[in-house]
């Protein structure tokens, strides 16, 4: 009965019953790997909840003061107001270190679930027209996810996260013509300023997040308005969606995905300890501890700070440093094809059509081999980054595992990609059988033979012609298979 | 062999050896000392006189004089104890570095092969070779734990770790874990640098760098750290970022994928 | 399919006695489902947030307010789930895919539309360009403020807080003599006044003279033992804390350069590419350690024009 007044109310001033009729009626695909990218949107969700309450009680002051909370340890040492202030959320603000923690890992996941959901769209090539918009918003959410990371942990003033705004600077340095004036202006002079906490507030708190709430709401718009693509299967082509409709089914599946979540992520934020920076102390600049890490999300770039061998350019007096190719050149090679990806592989497939049917990932073989070997790459540098723990928990040198990555980083991706491209065109050979039950032989014979049989010709085939409409699938009320004109 | 059956060996034949040692009472060298498994050092030529005699004599004699020399003058494969102090001796014994199965190792923390009463005598057998620094004297109750916190995170978290738990050094050597150290144990590797070994990494830091009091804050500090404040919970090694990513993606991630497909359909 | 007529087209109004199809009633009418275990997870949630009010009320406890969220939203998602699944209608629902181009019409029309506008605008090309002009210098102008930021790099990479004669004093300001570390130890040290000067500090060792070798020229850097490096890694800057006494070697933790204090701080491994600039000593008639100037190339990682002074 009151819904029925509201919606009136609403709609003599809205006029929005048609929109929202068709916005209730909208079908989705629901296959669970669509979610991924809702994963991450709901870590934002929780981000900007928390972040809103610790945002409360932070202070950006580098002056420094003199602790007197109930942290014993750090009675009466000297540090700085934004590091005190975040000891007091961890030890004197009721349920602050619960919001504090479920902040960092809520941020920890964020940018984990978008780098799987990338994955995914990349391996089923949903990336390809007319999806490369979207691709690119996704690309530059991730790297926004990944700033907004580093500035969050930097922000306490810690002995850890102070190390890796020294990093920062140095690369900033390194960078030729313009790397000194860049870290000048951007830190306020040399390091460590006193302006640099402030200045990541800012970014962290304001220009970030309003960035990404825009290009979520960007990214969201488009895949509405041009509809999730969808895997081939019974009933499904490329003219039409098949799946689940938003009210009442999708949104309570939604909702039900944030719940757990939220779950997920506030269980984490008191059940397991994250950035205790009480126990690493204040940032001093003649300081440092071991081991010395990034979040995760910059663990490729310090494996890659820490296995480049010690080259670095010298003429003339000019120089470019050491930093500069590991944490420079490299992140933007690898986000320049991340971005040019789409045009690139439309280029070189000489693909220009529109898709709405996902590939498996056995559909395109060099594409997946190619993705198989950069998670490779990345993973192994990675791994690289904690060369030191790995010395410590193995008892060998740490040369001798600096060495070994090295080796690693430049023969394993090639090996992964012969193996992976093997994999599908095995896949491909046995046509739709389940991955597990491919015979051997499949995968052995030679990559020259012609496909045969009927998954050669599927291989080569246009994409199927729209079959009827079956019963089974219920069109959605308020359906229009017909346009005008 | 395991290490315990080893060990039950060593005393069986430390106890004979000792019985034949004490009884002749001249400087006989035991033949059973259990630091002759894998090395064969180079056997010292019998002294024409010995150092003062008491009851860490003769353990010194049996097992000890092997590498270190009968008068401490060294040899081949110990260092000259003659002069290193009381405070050398008592942290390599009592924190079971000493005695080392391989000389050419890194010494490492192990449980002490003497007892409490063993290790007071040799110690003072070891001091009374020649003059060295006495056992310093700890009072971590009287440190200052911000004081100790301080000076801990300027002078040992490098090396040491954050909260203790040790780190990695270059050639494969290691910063040891501090949990199991006495007070008495850290002021004593503070203030003899190499912990007193040859192959010793630490620095050394003296009483014009660190004074007492400073040596009793950063122990006071560092027994704290063998029971950190983990107000967050469990608390992943203290090892940082790296386990916490890795529960970020094994705990975090895949449970909600797991959720996902749950929620979702499969085809 | 159904026999049914043609469906409306976008922007016709909708036929309010349209039939819903019989499909749709079916799937519309409430499945069978078994509600027990949905009614049991919100119960089960409601439980578990009125524990954490409690819990709140009586102070917090870190581990038992995250079981108690975990409980509370987890039972939450629980119900809501089941509740979709055995409660809600399932479909699968099809739905067309209308092409997204516009229709070359459409196209038409908007290009004209534009042209129209555009022509009007750009008909006079002098107005047309003065503007360009004028929103250009505007734009450069709009970014000036970003200079006021930070300052120029000027000298400030090439030089430290080390003067001529400047007291070596340790982090608490006291100042160092020269008998005061003994050999194998180490300290952090910093020009007088200057203590916890991020360029300036510098790493104090004693080293045994007969297994040090000064660089050439800088045989009277380093009285009776004392070596002073920077502290600041020639890689990327953070301090090289780890000493090690016996090998006499300093070590990054950051990224593992090892740099060999007995041979004038030359790199052995990792990345770093230089030396760590050593800082003269000398000592004064009281016996403290002084320095004889500021260090003699730029300290830290290396940048674009470190070779020229500006």
């Amino acid at each position: 009965m009151i819904t029925k007044r509201l919606a009136r109310w609403f709609d003599d001033r809205l006029g929005a019953s048609t929109f929202a009729r068709s916005a209730l009626n909208k079908v989705f695909p629901d296959h669970w790997s669509f979610m991924l990218g809702e994963i991450a949107m709901y870590c934002f969700v929780i981000l900007v909840l928390t972040g809103t309450y610790l945002a409360f009680f932070f202070s950006t002051g580098t002056p420094e003061v003199v602790y007197h909370g109930s942290y014993l340890p750090l009675r009466g040492v000297h540090m700085s107001e934004a590091y005190a202030s975040v000891v007091k959320i961890s030890f004197d603000v009721r349920a602050g270190l619960v919001m504090r923690q479920t902040h960092h890992w809520a941020a920890n996941v964020f940018v984990a679930a978008i780098v799987v959901h990338l994955c995914r769209i990349f391996f089923t090539g949903a990336f390809r027209r007319p999806r490369e918009i979207n691709w690119t918003i996704g690309v530059t959410m991730l790297l926004l996810g990944i700033f907004n990371g580093f500035s969050g942990y930097s922000m306490p003033d810690d002995l850890l996260s102070g190390t890796g705004l020294r990093i920062a600077y140095s690369v900033a340095l390194s960078i030729p013509f313009a790397g000194t004036w860049l870290a000048f202006l951007a830190f306020g002079g040399e390091f460590p300023s006193d302006q640099i906490v402030h200045r990541l507030f800012i970014l962290h708190v304001f220009i970030v997040p309003a960035l990404l709430a825009a290009l979520i709401g960007a990214h969201l718009a488009l895949i509405w308005h041009q509809k999730h693509t969808q895997f081939p299967g019974k009933g499904r082509t490329e003219t039409n969606v098949v799946g689940s409709r938003l009210y009442p089914t999708y949104a309570m599946k939604s909702i039900g995905l944030f719940a757990a979540i939220a779950a997920v992520l506030g269980g984490m934020g008191g059940l397991f300890q994250i950035n205790p920076i009480w126990l690493y102390g204040p940032f001093q600049p003649s300081s440092v501890l071991s081991p010395a890490q990034p979040d995760w999300y910059l663990g490729w770039l310090e494996g890659a700070l820490r296995v480049f061998p010690n080259w670095e350019f010298r003429a003339g007096g000019f120089a470019v440093p050491n930093p500069f190719f590991p944490a420079v050149l490299l992140p933007g090679v690898t986000f320049g094809l991340l971005y040019a990806w789409p045009f690139l592989e439309a280029r070189l497939t000489g693909d220009r059509l529109a898709h709405n049917l996902l590939d498996r990932p056995s559909d395109h073989p060099v594409r997946t081999a190619f993705g198989a070997m950069a998670l490779a790459f990345y993973a192994l540098l990675l791994f690289a980054g904690s060369n030191d723990l790995i010395a410590r928990l193995a008892k060998v040198s740490v040369g001798a595992v600096t060495w070994t990555f090295r080796i690693l980083v430049v023969t394993v991706p090639f090996v992964v990609f012969f193996v992976v491209h093997r994999l599908m065109r095995g896949a491909q050979r046995a046509g739709p059988v389940r991955f597990l039950e491919i015979p051997l032989a499949a995968f052995v014979r030679g990559n020259r033979e012609k496909l045969s049989g009927v998954a050669g010709e599927k291989a080569l085939q246009e994409p199927e012609p729209e079959p009827p409409v079956t019963e089974e699938l219920e069109r959605a009320p308020g359906d229009r298979f017909e346009r005008p004109g | 062999m395991s290490t315990a059956t080893r060990r039950l060996g060593v005393l069986l034949a430390a106890a004979a050896a000792g019985m034949a040692g004490f009884v002749a009472l001249g400087g006989l060298h035991g033949s059973g000392s259990a630091q002759a498994q894998t090395a064969t050092p180079t056997p010292t030529a019998l002294p024409s006189s010995t150092p003062t005699a008491g009851p860490g004599r003769g353990l010194y004699l049996r097992d000890c004089a092997y590498c270190h020399g009968a008068r401490g003058e060294g040899s081949v494969s110990g260092p000259a104890l003659a002069g290193v102090g009381a405070a050398s001796a008592d942290f390599m014994l009592s924190t079971g570095r000493m005695p080392i199965p391989k000389p050419e190792d890194q010494p490492q923390r192990k449980p002490p092969v003497y007892t409490p009463q063993e290790i007071r005598e040799l110690v003072a057998f070891v001091a009374a070779l020649g003059p060295g620094p006495p056992i310093p004297a700890v009072d971590a109750a009287s440190g200052d734990l911000g004081q100790g916190a301080e000076l801990y995170e300027e002078n040992c978290a490098s090396c040491h770790g954050s909260v203790g738990a040790g780190g990695a050094l270059t050639s494969g050597l290691l910063a040891p874990d501090l949990s199991t150290s006495t007070p008495v144990q850290i002021a004593e590797a503070i203030r003899l640098g190499g912990a007193g070994t040859r192959t010793g990494k630490m620095p050394k830091f003296g009483p014009d760098l660190l004074n007492d009091h400073e040596v009793d804050s950063i122990v006071r500090y560092a027994t704290y750290l063998e029971r950190p404040n983990d107000r967050g919970g469990q608390n992943l090694g203290h090892l940082g970022p790296i386990p916490e990513g890795f529960v970020a993606w094994m705990v975090g991630l895949l449970a909600l994928v797991l959720v996902t497909r749950w929620i979702g359909t499969s085809r | 399919m159904d026999g049914r007529a043609p469906r409306a087209g976008p922007g016709d109004p909708v036929d309010r006695d349209e039939p819903v199809s019989q499909a749709g009633r079916r799937s519309q009418r409430e499945r069978r489902g078994r509600p027990g275990a949905v009614n049991a997870s919100f119960v089960l949630s409601a439980a578990a947030s009125a524990g954490l009010t409690v819990l709140y009320a009586l102070g917090g406890q870190p581990q038992l307010e995250g079981a108690l969220i975990l409980v509370a939203l987890g039972a939450m998602a629980v119900g809501l789930i089941l509740w979709e699944r055995r409660f809600l209608p399932q479909g699968p629902y099809v739905q067309a895919r209308e092409p997204l181009p516009s229709t070359p019409l459409e196209r038409k029309a908007f290009a004209e539309d534009f042209e129209v506008g555009a022509e009007a605008i750009g008909r006079r090309t002098f107005i047309a360009r003065l503007f360009g002009l004028a929103l250009g210098a505007l734009g450069v102008a709009a970014i000036l403020p970003i200079r006021s930021l930070g300052p120029s790099p000027g000298r400030s990479l090439f030089v430290t807080e080390w003067r001529r004669g400047s007291r070596v004093v340790k982090a608490n300001n006291q100042p160092v003599k020269v008998a005061d570390l003994n050999v194998g130890s180490v300290v952090t040290v910093f020009p007088e006044g200057h203590p916890g000067s991020a360029d300036s500090q510098t790493v104090l060792i004693r080293v045994d003279p007969s297994r040090f070798t000064p660089v050439p020229g800088r045989e009277d850097w380093s009285p009776a033992g004392n070596v002073a490096y920077s502290k600041v890694c020639t890689h990327a800057g953070c301090p090289v804390g780890l000493y090690e006494q016996q090998t006499g070697r300093l070590f990054c933790p950051c990224h593992q350069s090892v740099f060999d204090a007995m041979d004038g701080a030359k790199p052995l491994s990792g990345p770093a590419t230089r030396p760590l600039p050593q800082l003269a000593l000398e000592v004064d008639p009281e016996g403290f350690l002084r320095a004889r100037h500021d260090f003699t190339e730029p300290v830290g990682p290396g940048f674009w024009n470190e070779g020229h002074v500006s």
